[in-house]
């Protein structure tokens, strides 16, 4: 029987759902709200919270086990420090990097192609989408292409850039650009044709112009799938600066672990990696919470 | 079409130098080149071996942590934010640590292609497990089906979709997978020989090799849609 309550409780549950498309709904209590009414008696409360949303304690819980497993490995010698260090090692590795004017330099140039790619891609990927949904014949020749493109491994075609660009940043913009390129069109186009009919008829009978349809109506209706698009996006855009600053750079924080995987820095390596991870759930968190402020109307839950 | 003709006529009459654009024939002269020589059959099948060896594991493997998560509800929902940040991370930085790991070997790369593929398997299956009306699981338990044969019956054909999906993304990421660890460090592979033709300049066999490495993608995901087609053939 528990087995159907948990079910159950799961489907009606708004923030269960299985994606990290979604963004929060505003229907979270807010913690104070303990403090101000404690008629009901605080320890029930946090009791229920609990039972409701049990990955509150759950996520730290799996987290630690994670950290005190690496822990104990590296601290009894299972593991060679040099193939895993500690995480104290790591950690007091990442904090004199920080300190480091020369790494927080790569850091930059890493974060820079990849905002920058990511800008780029998103402003040619959502033109592109729009101009693809409102013009069906192109769409018909062109969305063949772009379907294909985005089966094949695009990061073979990093070598192709650094040719072209050259060791500097701009190829490794590039092909930030041109891995996340691809979603965010493919994203934007579907977004805009699943406008619902019945409100598509309303607009018309509304006698509502183009330019009032696509403001009003389209552009509302695709922003929740266009941010999937450029969320996907941001992930790969991070991927691009990374693929080809390993291959070929002279800056970078990709650079940087080549340079310490060769030279046997392992806990300088692990530290690096940390960084770049940040970077990325910064990148991510930042277009997470956009789509939370801005685009709250809708969350379109379709995973990739 | 168009495209590859306009390719010819800007590379044949050098508006476009061909160190920068190789023209079409020399590429496709490349290809037939390349693909009678051994060493590049030997390239081709490490590289397939890695990328097909690391996905099947992931999949396999994010199959089975899936259905284990499915139906420990607890464990779900602690363990699932965890596997969304991972699949934020970009798991090609894990690369050169998986080098140091496993070797100059296959091993790395094979690893690097399962982290790649890893998280969107499990978060597809998940999702598509998820995806099952509310509606179904109360008929199956109001006919009083046990957990496996909800599970056979509904769940899993209901998830196929999904699941296949999941399969689809993740086959190209395994040979993205494969590409990357072998541009790090290898002795053979294709992404080896990318690396090692544009240092020498020869922009007519890197376009082969990326042409190649394009078609064995768009091969590998029609392959699993035509698995996709005969399974779960009441979708498509």
């Amino acid at each position: 029987m528990s087995g159907y309550i948990t079910i159950s409780r799961r489907l009606d549950d708004p923030n269960a759902v299985l994606t990290d498309e979604c963004p929060q709904p505003p229907v979270e209590m807010p913690d104070e709200r303990r403090d101000v009414d404690p008629g009901r008696g605080t320890r029930g409360r946090v009791v229920g919270t609990i039972i409701a949303r049990p990955e509150i304690i759950g996520t730290p819980l799996v987290l630690a086990a994670l950290l005190a497993l690496w822990w104990w490995v590296t601290d009894t010698e299972v593991v060679a420090p040099l193939i895993l260090p500690g995480p104290s090692d790591v950690v007091k590795e990442a904090v004199t990097m920080g300190q480091r004017r020369l790494f927080l330099d790569d850091v930059w140039v890493t974060t820079f192609e990849t905002v920058l790619g990511l800008l780029l891609s998103s402003t040619l990927g959502i033109t592109i989408g729009a101009v693809l949904a409102y013009l069906p014949k192109v769409r018909t020749i062109v969305f063949p292409y772009i379907t294909g493109l985005q089966v094949i491994p695009t990061v073979a075609i990093a070598p192709v850039f650094i040719a072209w660009l050259g060791f500097g940043q701009s190829s490794k913009v590039a092909l930030a650009v041109f891995i996340s390129f691809f979603p965010i069109v493919a994203n934007t186009m579907d977004g805009m044709l699943r406008v619902p009919e019945n409100s598509q008829r309303l607009m018309s009978s509304l006698t509502a112009t183009s330019w009032q349809r696509f403001r009003m109506l389209t552009l509302p209706a695709a922003a929740p799938q266009m941010l999937v698009g450029v969320k996907i996006g941001a992930t790969l855009a991070l991927v691009g600066a990374i693929v080809g600053e390993v291959l070929l750079a002279q800056e970078g924080l990709g650079k940087r672990l080549i340079d310490y995987s060769f030279t046997f820095q392992p806990a300088a390596l692990y530290a690096t990696l940390f960084y770049i991870s940040f970077i990325g759930l910064v990148v991510y968190g930042t277009l997470a919470f956009i789509q939370g402020r801005y685009v709250w109307w809708e969350s379109e839950v379709r995973p990739k | 079409v168009f495209l590859v003709a306009l390719w010819a006529v800007v590379t044949e009459t050098e508006i476009v130098s061909p160190f920068v654009l190789a023209p079409p024939l020399d590429v496709v002269e490349g290809i037939s080149s390349l693909v009678g020589e051994e060493f590049f059959a030997a390239s081709f099948w490490t590289t397939m071996q890695e990328a097909l060896l690391g996905f099947g594991l992931a999949a396999a493997g994010g199959f089975v942590l899936a259905v284990v998560l499915a139906h420990v509800p607890v464990a779900e929902r602690s363990v699932l934010p965890l596997l969304i940040v991972f699949q934020v991370i970009p798991k090609v930085a894990l690369a050169p640590i998986f080098i140091i790991w496993l070797g100059f070997g296959i091993g790395a790369k094979v690893a690097v292609a399962f982290a790649l593929t890893f998280f969107v398997i499990v978060l597809n299956t998940l999702a598509g497990f998820a995806s099952v009306p509310a509606n179904s699981r109360q008929l199956m338990r109001s006919m009083r089906a046990s957990r496996r044969q909800t599970f056979c019956r509904l769940t899993l054909p209901t998830a196929l979709p999904l699941i296949f999906s999941g399969l689809k993304v993740g086959v190209t990421l395994g040979l993205v997978g494969a590409i990357v660890g072998e541009y790090i460090q290898s002795r053979t592979g294709l992404g080896q020989l990318l690396v090692r033709y544009s240092g020498a300049g020869r922009m007519d066999l890197v376009w082969a090799v990326v042409v190649v490495v394009s078609f064995v993608g768009g091969s590998l995901y029609a392959a699993i849609a035509l698995v996709q087609h005969r399974v779960a053939w009441w979708e498509s």
